[in-house]
C-alpha cells in the first residue's frame, strides 16, 4: 500500500469545499478564471503584501484547495473589497466576490479575526458597517451629497430574524 | 402486418445507431409497433442504416417488396436527411416520400436516464411519422437556369482573390469596393507573419492583376443599396461615388495634391499623416488615381487649374448603376477594434499609447527613410485588447494580435538591436504553419515575453512615457516599468459596412457577431442564404494564408452552382388547391415575399420566389392555400397520431420547431445529453409561421395539453416577418382561447437563437409543469374550440 505521503505532489481536489463555495452568492463564478493576471497589476493588497494575490487565490479555488484558503491565519482577509480586480477581470470572474464568499464560509465556521467580530456588532446595533460620524457627513456635504439618516433599526432587526428561526429547527 | 394493396406500401427502419439509440430505447419495440401501423407493410432494425448496407436494404425492399414510402427511425434529418432522400431517388421513387424520426437526439440522448419513456416516445414520434408520410406527395427535384456572373463584395485580399479565381475560371465577375482602392487591411501591414514578406510586396502585384483581367468589372468608391432576388437572379442597386476627377484622364501626377489648401488626417496612414482633398489612396493603390474627398473640398478650383491633362470637373455627380448576378460573395472584412473603449490603456489619452495598425504605418516609414516617430528604446505591447473580454461582449480569441506583435517586436529588435521589446500576453498562441518556430526567433532575438494581462497604464505627461502595471503570471512577480511606447494589440471585430449588406442578404450571425456559416465543418463558406458565400474575416477573425484559402474556397462553392447552368431548387414551396380557392386575395397581401398573385381569379404562387415558409396558409379562409410537404392534411395527420396514444392522467405538449434554428437546437439539446420533459412531442416545420390557427386550435382538440411554437429570432432567420406572422396567429387564437374558457398560457412562442440550450430546455420543461398544473382540457371544451372552427377565425380575423 502506498502510503498518503508517497501522493504528496499531486492536487488532490477538495470537492467538498468547491460545492459549499458554489452555493454562496457569485462562489462559482472562479470556474471562468484563465489565470490572466489583470486582477493582481493594480490590487492595494498585492502591492502591501506579495502574499495576497487574487489569481492564485482564484487557482486554488479551481484547484479545490480548501485547506489553503480557509483557516485561522487566513491571507483572504487582506483583501480590501475595493473592487478593482472586478473591474478589470476581462471574464467577469469578480474575484472580490469569489474571496468574500470565501470569507462567509469561514465565518460560517465561526473562525474570523476579532475586527470582523467588531464590524458585526457595528451592523447589529448601528446597520452599517462603518457608523455614522460627523466626519462622513461633512465629507458628503462637501460633494454635494445629502448627509446620510440614521438605519430604521426595525428593518435591520427583521433581516436576521429568519436566521433566527432556522438556528431554532 | 397490414397489407393493403390499394393503398400506400410504407416500409420502417429502426436504427440501433451502433448502440447511441438502442442502448436506451427499445429497438424491438419500437419495431414491432411500428410494423402494427396502418400501411405498414414491413418494419426491420439495422445497427447502422446510413451505412452501404442499411441503404442497401432499404433499395432492395423497395424492390422486392414494392415499398413506396419509407420511414428511417433513426438520428436527426438534420444529419441523414439527404442520404436517405438520394436512396430513394435511386430507386427511382420520389425523394420527398422519406421521413426520419428522431430517435436519437429526441430520445436515446436527451433521456438517456429514463429508457422506458424514451422508448415510448420513440412509437410516438414513429407513429406521427408514419401518419405524416402516409399522404406525402410524390414531389420532384426541380431545377432552374443559372448564369455565369458573380457579385464580389469588399476588394481586400479576399475579394481580390476570389475574384481572381472566379475570372480566371471564365466568370463574370463584378468586384465592388466602397473605398477608392482596392487593396483592404492587407495594403496596409508592414510584412507578414511568419515569413516576414513585405506585405505590400506581395500584394500589389495581385491588386495589379484585377483590372487587367478581362472577366472582372472592377467598381471601386462604389457602395451597394441594395440587392434583391435569390440565387440565379439576384439584382443590385449600387452608386458610384463621384471622384471628380476623369478616371481615363488623371495620371496621378500629384499636381493637384501640391495646391490644395485643405490638409486632413490620412485613414490609410491611421492619421499619423495628413493628406490634401484631392488625393491619391496610396502609392501602390489600384485604380492609381486622384480623387477629390467630397465632404472636405472647399471648391476653390486650384486644382483645376493646376491640371495639365484638364482631368478635374467640379461638377461630378455620383452615378447608379444597376446589374444582375446569379451568386455573390462577400468579402467585406473588418475593423480594428477602437481601444478608447478600454479606458485603463489611456488610448487617445497618451500620446505613446497607439494601436498596432499605427505602429505598423510607423514600421513602414521607417523602413522607407521616412520615419513618422521614433517608438524608443523601451517598446511594450499589450496583447488581447479588444479579445477574450467579457466586459465589452468579445469573447472571441482575435487569432491574428500573438503573431502580429511578434513579428513587429521582431522587426523593432532587428532595425534597432539596443531595443528593450516586450510582450504581455495573456496566453501566447502560435498554431499556424510555422508559428511556433517564429516565435522562438523572436525569443532568440531577445524580445521579452511575459505572461501577464496588463491592470492598468498610466502616465504623469500626456507626451511622456507609459507606466504599465501588470503581475508576470509564471514568476508571481508584479512589474511596474515605464516605457517609451506602447502598443496596444488590438483585436478584430466584424466591418460596420458589413451590416447593411447582411441586412439586404438577410444572412445570419453567429453569436460572436461575424456572419455565420451554413456549417462550422462542412459548408464553412456558405450561408443561409443559397448562392451567398463568406471568404475572409467577415466569418470570423483570420490571417492572411487563411483569408486567401477562404476566399478560393467561396469562389470554387459559387462555381459549383453556376458550372453546370442548371440549378436544383426544392419543391417545399406553397401552393392552391384551385376547387378551393374562392379569390379572396388575402394571400396576396400575406405573402412577405409577393410570392403570390391572382390568375383568373385564382391564387397562383411564383415557386422560385416562394421560400416555403407557409406563413400565407394562415390567411386563406377557405384552406386553399397548402404547401407542400407540410400540407393540411400531412400536418393534422401527423398531430393526429402524435396524440393517440395519450392516455388518461398523461400529458403531452407539442412543439412546433422550425428547421433552422429550434430543430437544430433540439438537436444540439439532445447531442449534449440535456434533459427535458419526455412529455414533449417535436414535429418539424419549415417556419413557425407554418402553424396555422387552425392546426392549433384542432391540436388542442385532439388532446395536446399545451403548443410550444419555436422559431429563430427574426435577424436570423431565413423567412423574413415570421415572427410578425407568428404572433398575429397567436392573437387570434388567444381570443378564441379565451372566449371559450381555456387558458392561453398553454400557447407559447418564442425566438431561438441555435445557441440557446439552456433556454429551449427550459421553455419545455415549464410548459410541460404549466400543463400539468392545469391539468388536461375538459372534452367538452375541445369539442368547443373546433366547432364551426373556419367561421370564427374568420371572424376573429375581421376584428383584428
Amino acid at each position: 500500500m502506498p502510503s498518503e505521503k508517497d501522493n504528496d505532489d499531486v492536487v488532490r481536489v477538495d470537492f467538498a469545499f468547491r460545492r459549499e463555495l458554489a452555493e454562496k452568492v457569485e462562489g462559482n463564478l472562479a470556474s471562468f478564471c484563465y489565470q490572466c493576471g489583470a486582477c493582481v497589476g493594480d490590487c492595494p493588497a498585492t502591492t502591501y503584501s506579495s502574499e495576497f494575490n487574487p489569481r492564485e487565490i482564484m487557482l486554488k479555488v479551481l484547484y479545490g484547495l480548501g485547506d489553503e484558503l480557509i483557516g485561522g491565519d487566513s491571507i483572504l482577509w487582506q483583501c480590501v473589497n475595493c473592487y478593482n480586480c472586478h473591474e478589470r477581470c476581462p471574464q467577469e470572474v469578480k474575484p472580490v466576490e469569489v474571496i468574500i464568499s470565501l470569507k462567509n464560509m469561514m465565518a460560517d465556521r465561526g473562525i474570523y479575526p476579532p475586527a470582523v467580530k467588531k464590524i458585526i456588532h457595528t451592523f447589529e446595533t448601528t446597520g452599517r458597517t462603518v457608523p455614522l460620524s460627523d466626519a462622513i457627513n461633512r465629507k458628503r456635504e462637501k460633494l454635494g451629497l445629502p448627509p446620510l439618516e440614521p438605519v430604521p433599526m426595525d428593518e435591520i432587526e427583521k433581516l436576521f430574524e429568519p436566521l433566527e428561526e432556522e438556528g431554532e429547527e | 402486418m397490414a397489407d393493403d394493396n390499394n393503398g400506400p406500401r410504407i416500409g420502417v427502419y429502426v436504427c440501433h445507431c451502433g448502440g447511441n439509440i438502442s442502448e436506451v430505447v427499445d429497438v424491438d419495440q419500437v419495431r414491432d409497433f411500428a410494423g402494427e401501423l396502418d400501411n405498414v407493410v414491413l418494419s426491420k432494425d439495422n445497427t447502422h442504416m446510413c451505412s452501404d448496407i442499411g441503404q442497401q436494404l432499404i433499395l432492395d425492399d423497395i424492390k422486392e417488396h414494392n415499398i413506396d414510402k419509407v420511414i428511417v427511425a433513426a438520428c436527426s434529418p438534420q444529419f441523414q436527411g439527404e442520404t436517405f432522400m438520394d436512396v430513394l431517388e435511386k430507386a427511382g421513387l420520389s425523394p420527398y416520400v422519406v421521413r426520419m424520426a428522431n430517435l436519437r437526439e429526441q430520445c436515446a440522448w436527451p433521456h438517456f436516464n429514463h429508457p422506458d419513456l424514451a422508448t415510448q416516445k420513440a412509437k410516438v414520434l414513429v407513429n406521427g411519422a408514419v401518419a405524416n408520410v402516409r399522404n406525402s406527395e410524390a414531389l420532384e427535384r426541380q431545377s432552374m437556369t443559372i448564369g455565369k456572373k458573380v457579385l464580389v463584395i469588399g476588394g481586400g485580399i479576399a475579394g481580390i482573390q476570389a475574384s481572381l479565381d472566379l475570372g480566371d475560371a471564365g466568370f463574370e465577375v463584378y468586384l465592388v469596393e466602397k473605398d477608392p482602392s482596392i487593396g483592404g487591411h492587407m495594403a496596409q501591414l508592414s510584412r507578414t507573419f511568419p515569413t516576414e514578406d513585405c506585405s505590400a510586396c506581395i500584394l500589389s502585384p495581385k491588386m495589379a492583376d484585377v483590372p487587367a483581367n478581362e472577366n472582372i468589372n472592377l467598381l471601386t468608391y462604389t457602395e451597394i443599396d441594395d440587392i434583391e432576388g435569390y440565387i440565379g437572379n439576384f439584382k443590385v442597386t449600387a452608386t458610384k461615388k463621384a471622384r471628380y476627377v476623369d478616371m481615363d484622364k488623371c495620371v496621378a501626377c500629384g499636381d493637384c495634391e501640391k495646391v490644395c489648401p485643405i490638409s486632413v488626417p490620412d485613414e490609410f496612414q491611421e492619421g499619423l499623416r495628413n493628406h490634401p482633398a484631392i488625393y491619391a489612396p496610396f502609392d501602390f493603390a489600384v485604380p492609381h488615381r486622384n480623387l477629390i474627398d467630397d465632404t472636405l473640398c472647399v471648391r476653390c478650383g486650384n486644382c483645376v487649374d493646376a491640371c495639365k491633362e484638364d482631368a478635374i470637373n467640379l461638377d461630378d455627380e455620383p452615378e447608379q448603376i444597376e446589374f444582375t448576378v446569379d451568386t455573390i460573395i462577400v468579402a467585406t472584412g473588418y475593423d480594428v477594434f477602437d481601444p478608447s473603449e478600454k479606458k485603463v490603456y489611456g488610448y487617445g489619452k497618451y500620446k505613446n499609447v497607439i494601436t498596432a495598425m499605427e505602429m505598423e504605418r510607423m514600421i513602414v516609414a521607417g523602413a522607407e527613410g521616412n520615419p513618422i516617430r521614433n517608438p524608443g528604446k523601451k517598446i511594450a505591447f499589450v496583447q488581447c485588447v479588444g479579445s477574450r473580454d467579457e466586459q465589452i461582449g468579445r469573447e472571441y480569441c482575435s487569432r491574428v494580435c500573438c503573431m502580429y506583435a511578434t513579428k513587429m517586436a521582431s522587426l523593432l529588435k532587428h532595425s534597432g538591436p539596443h531595443r528593450d521589446v516586450y510582450i504581455f500576453y495573456t496566453d501566447l498562441r502560435a498554431f499556424g504553419k510555422g508559428f511556433e518556430e517564429y516565435y522562438k526567433r523572436a525569443q532568440n532575438m531577445g524580445v521579452k515575453f511575459i505572461r501577464g494581462r496588463v491592470a492598468e497604464a498610466l502616465a504623469d505627461d500626456p507626451e511622456g512615457r507609459v507606466t504599465l502595471k501588470v503581475e508576470d503570471t509564471l514568476t508571481r512577480r508584479i512589474i511596474e516599468s515605464d516605457f517609451d511606447t506602447v502598443v496596444l494589440s488590438t483585436g478584430i471585430g466584424l466591418s460596420k459596412s458589413t451590416d447593411k449588406v447582411a441586412d439586404m442578404l438577410r444572412l445570419a450571425k453567429s453569436e460572436d457577431g461575424f456572419l455565420k456559416e451554413a456549417h462550422p465543418k462542412f459548408k464553412p463558406v456558405d450561408t443561409n442564404i443559397e448562392g451567398v458565400f463568406l471568404a475572409g474575416t467577415v466569418q470570423g477573425p483570420k490571417d492572411i494564408p487563411d483569408t486567401v484559402a477562404q476566399a478560393s474556397a467561396a469562389s470554387s462553392r459559387a462555381i459549383r452552382l453556376m458550372n453546370r447552368g442548371e440549378y436544383p431548387i426544392e419543391p417545399i414551396v406553397a401552393f392552391a388547391h384551385e376547387e378551393m380557392c374562392d379569390g379572396c386575395e388575402l394571400c396576396v397581401a400575406a405573402c412577405p415575399l409577393n410570392a403570390i398573385s391572382m390568375a383568373e381569379g385564382k391564387a397562383e404562387v411564383n415557386d422560385a420566389l416562394c421560400l416555403g415558409c407557409g406563413s400565407c396558409l394562415s390567411s386563406c379562409p377557405t384552406d386553399a392555400l397548402d404547401l407542400h410537404m407540410y400540407t393540411n392534411t400531412q400536418m393534422l395527420d401527423e398531430v393526429t397520431n402524435a396524440l393517440k396514444d395519450k392516455k388518461e392522467g398523461e400529458t403531452r405538449i407539442l412543439v412546433f420547431a422550425d428547421d433552422t434554428c429550434t430543430y437544430r437546437l433540439a438537436d444540439s439539446v439532445g447531442t449534449a445529453k440535456m434533459s427535458y420533459a419526455t412529455d414533449s412531442v417535436i414535429i418539424r416545420v419549415p417556419s413557425g409561421s407554418r402553424v396555422t390557427p387552425k392546426l392549433m386550435l384542432q391540436s388542442l382538440a385532439l388532446g395536446a395539453d399545451g403548443i410550444f411554437i419555436g422559431e429563430c429570432e427574426d435577424r436570423t432567420s431565413p423567412f423574413p416577418h415570421s415572427g410578425e406572422a407568428i404572433r398575429e396567429n397567436f392573437d387570434a387564437v388567444t381570443r378564441i382561447l379565451e372566449e371559450e374558457g381555456v387558458s392561453p398560457e398553454r400557447i407559447r412562442f418564442v425566438s431561438f437563437v441555435t445557441v440557446m440550450l439552456g433556454g429551449f430546455v427550459n421553455n419545455v420543461d415549464s410548459l410541460v409543469r404549466l400543463a400539468k398544473d392545469l391539468g388536461p382540457i375538459p372534452e367538452d371544451k375541445r369539442e368547443a374550440l373546433v366547432k364551426d372552427l373556419n367561421a370564427k377565425l374568420f371572424g376573429v380575423r375581421t376584428q383584428a
